[in-house]
């Protein structure tokens, strides 16, 4: 026993003794930490007018950085300014400065073990806009290791930075992907990608269809009304409803034909969705229609619908009569909610 | 016999001990992945509103008419793209409703309530005259977790969150914690953040200015037990959805989930049991779903610095956790419900839950063989070092592991303080936390048939 005692608190001692020596590691390099800081913010000081006029008016000689604290002050001042001052000019010398003197330091961080490090320097590199680091990019994403977050910030700079062969790599993502990380890339590729992801549309799996026809709608890309249009004559429901929410969200006026059929589907999420459309149009010559679909069965439906009535030239009034006639009391309801709503709003 | 039991109190610590290591390691991997990455740009593209789905903030009231315009005016200045605040007066005997009538300018509105969640008689529901996204519904006292219910009833966007009147609120704590959802698109569908505790740092109109200690050594405590429970034991079982149950957490949920669970359940710790019953509906319905955990602190709440609250507190929280697993028993070293019925709810239960009667019989049998002396001795002290390893090793380990990755604590002495007295956890503090546990335990015991009583509690603590 008592052996195995003595054992046991000699493993509680160097135990002990280990923590305390990461403790004293760790204080060490906090203070370290501290003066480097400090450091930094000594720099940033000196350097803020500097590059202040340099991105302003072009025309002040910015002395390169030497050490590391130089240059993540220069880089943590330098987005912050293309963060507060949005203009084309800023960007191109903001550009033409991280070209100059932090392509070799980002390459460098692209390389480090630590995970944190490598996805700032994607991040600089995509806020500076500094594409002359496009191949190093390539050989990351090529790279065995890479993780799926750098994967997703790396091909959202790829299609920013219009890169020819962005298709194909789309072509190869892991499942992994989300709707939203390809929402994200979509929103960064220029128009002719773009077009040729749209015109390959049955090719892709669901989560990129979907996301390709969200970013239409809300990119407002209108060279692309007829494909919605094709969607919506589809057989599966999940296309059209996201075709209509689309073509909601640019206000696109459908024929009434076209719309009668929406309204009518069995899917309740198309009819919210064709009411929606509706409602941004203001299309008067469907009102029977849409009176009718204050009665629908589904909550959200109903409401969509007093929606769509409020928005036409005589809302109010329409409300204002189902609120007292209709037979429906769910109609009734909301038909005084969104009255009272469209009094606020006056 | 005493070599029995001291023998039992020692293997169970082992057994622990072996598991909390585990654990800590886990995190210790994924909280490194993740050093000095950058606090913002991770964020940046969550700021567009046609990327991000909008949240109900609700806040539950009772009795609260010193608080509540604090408390409402910080959210109302939240970094997110779209969002509501949804105040529910639950009853309340003093002026909380007309100190909000009058600080934000309410009218009463008409609007047609989905009763999904069947609640108390809501009275009256008004808006804000001030702020467009500001709603407070007035109705007939239901407790707390009525009042959320009642919240859900009303709120008109697809996640929630409730909020507590004493706590501070990160103004970039949604798009934190609505992160991995969005990112997952909406696989997850319950995320929580980490807890800080508030006593001693500098606040301004709702934001934490300055990370600080506080002076008193209870509140010390109490941040490094937090620091322990949230960065160890969170983040380690939250990377293999293990994550169950958490004391007074901060959190958003799916509203569809909450309400097919069946909304919030009159229980001493409504969240910590809805948690719970996520997993199990996302078990019992197979479904692909997650509930995970940001280690990133996006809440401020203001510990108990005297004795007698701090006790209050932990009887009330241990009752809370037995009242969750007891509901939920079935789940219980059950393989109907995968790793949450094998190793969450054992895990919960015979550590979390029954460990604290193990560490006071540890405790008991010391001084007792202190007290037969002679070979009685030896077990004195093996326990003793057991419960050493057991409670401050682990503790000054989770100052490390915060010191080593997340590092909100800007000076040194801080962390020096904090490192000390974690040392001392063993000597004092932990020996009452495990007191009042074992408090909390008798309550729940004796309570236990009459706990629709809870039901009137009412929401303020």
């Amino acid at each position: 026993m008592s052996d195995s005692l003595v054992l046991f608190a000699w493993i509680v001692v160097t135990l002990l003794t280990i923590l305390l020596t990461i403790f004293l590691y760790l204080i060490v390099r906090k203070r370290k930490d501290y003066k480097w800081k400090k450091e930094v913010e000594t720099y940033k000081q000196l350097y803020e007018p500097m590059l202040f006029r340099y991105l302003a008016y072009g025309d002040e000689q910015i002395i390169p950085p030497s050490s590391s604290a130089q240059y993540v002050a220069m880089m943590e001042l330098l987005d912050h300014f293309i963060r507060v001052l949005v203009n084309g000019d800023i960007k191109e010398r903001t550009t033409k400065l991280a070209e100059t003197y932090f392509v070799d330091y980002l390459r460098m961080q692209l390389h480090h073990r630590r995970l944190g490090r490598r996805m700032n320097a994607l991040f600089y590199i995509e806020d500076f806009g500094t594409r002359s680091l496009l191949h190093e990019l390539e050989k990351m994403y090529e790279q065995k290791d890479v993780t799926t977050m750098e994967k997703r910030q790396l091909l959202k700079m790829f299609a920013l930075f219009r890169h020819p062969h962005v298709y194909e790599y789309m072509k190869h993502v892991d499942e992994s992907f989300t709707q939203f990380d390809y929402r994200l890339i979509l929103s960064r590729m220029d128009d002719h990608t773009f077009t040729k992801m749209v015109d390959y549309f049955f090719d892709w799996n669901e989560k990129m269809q979907y996301a390709l026809i969200d970013m239409i709608g809300i990119m407002q890309k209108f060279a692309h009304i007829s494909f919605l249009r094709t969607l919506l004559q589809h057989e599966q429901s999940e296309y059209r409803i996201r075709a209509l929410k689309a073509l909601a969200e640019m206000a696109f006026p459908l024929e009434d034909d076209q719309l009668r059929i929406h309204l009518h589907s069995q899917v309740w999420q198309e009819r919210l969705m064709a009411l929606r459309l509706c409602a941004r149009m203001r299309q008067h010559t469907l009102l029977d229609t849409i009176k009718q679909l204050m009665k629908d069965r589904v909550f959200s439906v109903r409401s969509q619908a007093a929606e769509a009535l409020l928005r036409m030239p005589n809302g109010l009034a329409m409300l204002e009569q189902i609120a007292q006639t209709s037979d429906d009391p769910y109609a009734r309801d909301m038909a005084l909610e969104w009255l009272e709503r469209g009094r606020e709003d006056d | 016999m005493i070599k029995f039991a001291a023998m039992f109190v020692f293997f169970f610590m082992m057994a622990v001990i072996a598991f909390y290591t585990f654990l800590l390691i886990v995190s210790l991997v994924q909280l490194r992945r993740m050093y000095e990455l950058d606090e913002w740009e991770p964020y940046e593209e969550m700021l567009d509103v046609s990327y991000t789905k909008p949240v109900s903030i609700l806040v539950p009231a009772y009795n609260e008419e010193a608080g509540i315009f604090a408390t409402v005016r910080s959210l109302l200045s939240i970094e997110y793209p779209q969002y509501e605040i949804v105040v529910i007066n639950d009853g309340s005997t003093d002026d909380t409703l007309e100190r909000l009538k009058r600080d934000f300018d309410l009218v009463e509105m008409k609007r047609v309530i989905r009763q999904q969640l069947k609640t108390k008689r809501v009275r009256a529901v008004y808006r804000s005259r001030k702020f467009s996204h500001l709603f407070v519904i007035d109705k007939e006292n239901g407790g707390k977790a009525d009042a959320l219910n009642a919240g859900i009833n009303f709120s008109s966007y697809p996640y929630v969150c409730s909020i507590d009147g004493d706590s501070v609120i990160e103004r970039r704590a949604f798009l934190k914690v609505m992160k991995p959802i969005i990112d997952s698109d909406e696989e997850v569908i319950a995320s929580g953040g980490s807890v800080r505790i508030a006593n001693g740092c500098d606040i301004e109109k709702g934001e934490v200015i300055r990370i600080a200690l506080s002076r008193q050594p209870l509140v010390v405590m109490q941040v490094i037990e937090y620091l322990r429970a949230f960065l160890m034991g969170r983040i380690g079982l939250s990377r293999h959805n293990l994550l169950l149950i958490v004391s007074g957490a901060f959190g958003v949920f799916s509203k569809q989930w909450v309400i097919r669970a069946g909304g919030y359940a009159h229980t001493v710790g409504e969240d910590m049991e809805l948690v719970v019953r996520l997993h199990r509906l996302i078990k019992e319905t197979d479904a692909d779903k997650k509930i995970v955990y940001v280690p990133d602190p996006v809440c401020w709440t203001e510990a108990p610095e005297s004795m007698t609250d701090l006790r209050k507190q932990r009887r009330r929280w241990h009752r809370g956790l037995f009242e969750s697993l007891w509901l939920h028993r079935r789940m219980w070293f059950n393989p109907r419900y995968g790793s949450i019925g094998l190793i969450s709810m054992p895990y919960f239960l015979l550590i979390e839950f029954f460990g604290p009667v193990v560490e006071l019989f540890g405790y008991i049998l010391i001084i007792i063989s202190l007290i037969l002396g002679d070979i009685y001795i030896e077990f004195a002290i093996l326990l003793f070092l057991v419960s050493v390893l057991y409670g401050s090793m682990f503790s000054m380990a989770a100052v490390l592991l915060e010191e080593w990755t997340v590092r909100k604590f800007s000076t040194v002495s801080d962390v020096a303080r904090l490192f000390f007295y974690s040392l001392t956890e063993t000597l004092w503090y932990r020996p009452l936390t495990v007191l009042w546990r074992c408090e909390g335990i008798v309550d729940a015991l004796l309570k236990r048939k009459g706990w629709g009583e809870m039901k009137r509690k009412g929401v303020s603590k």
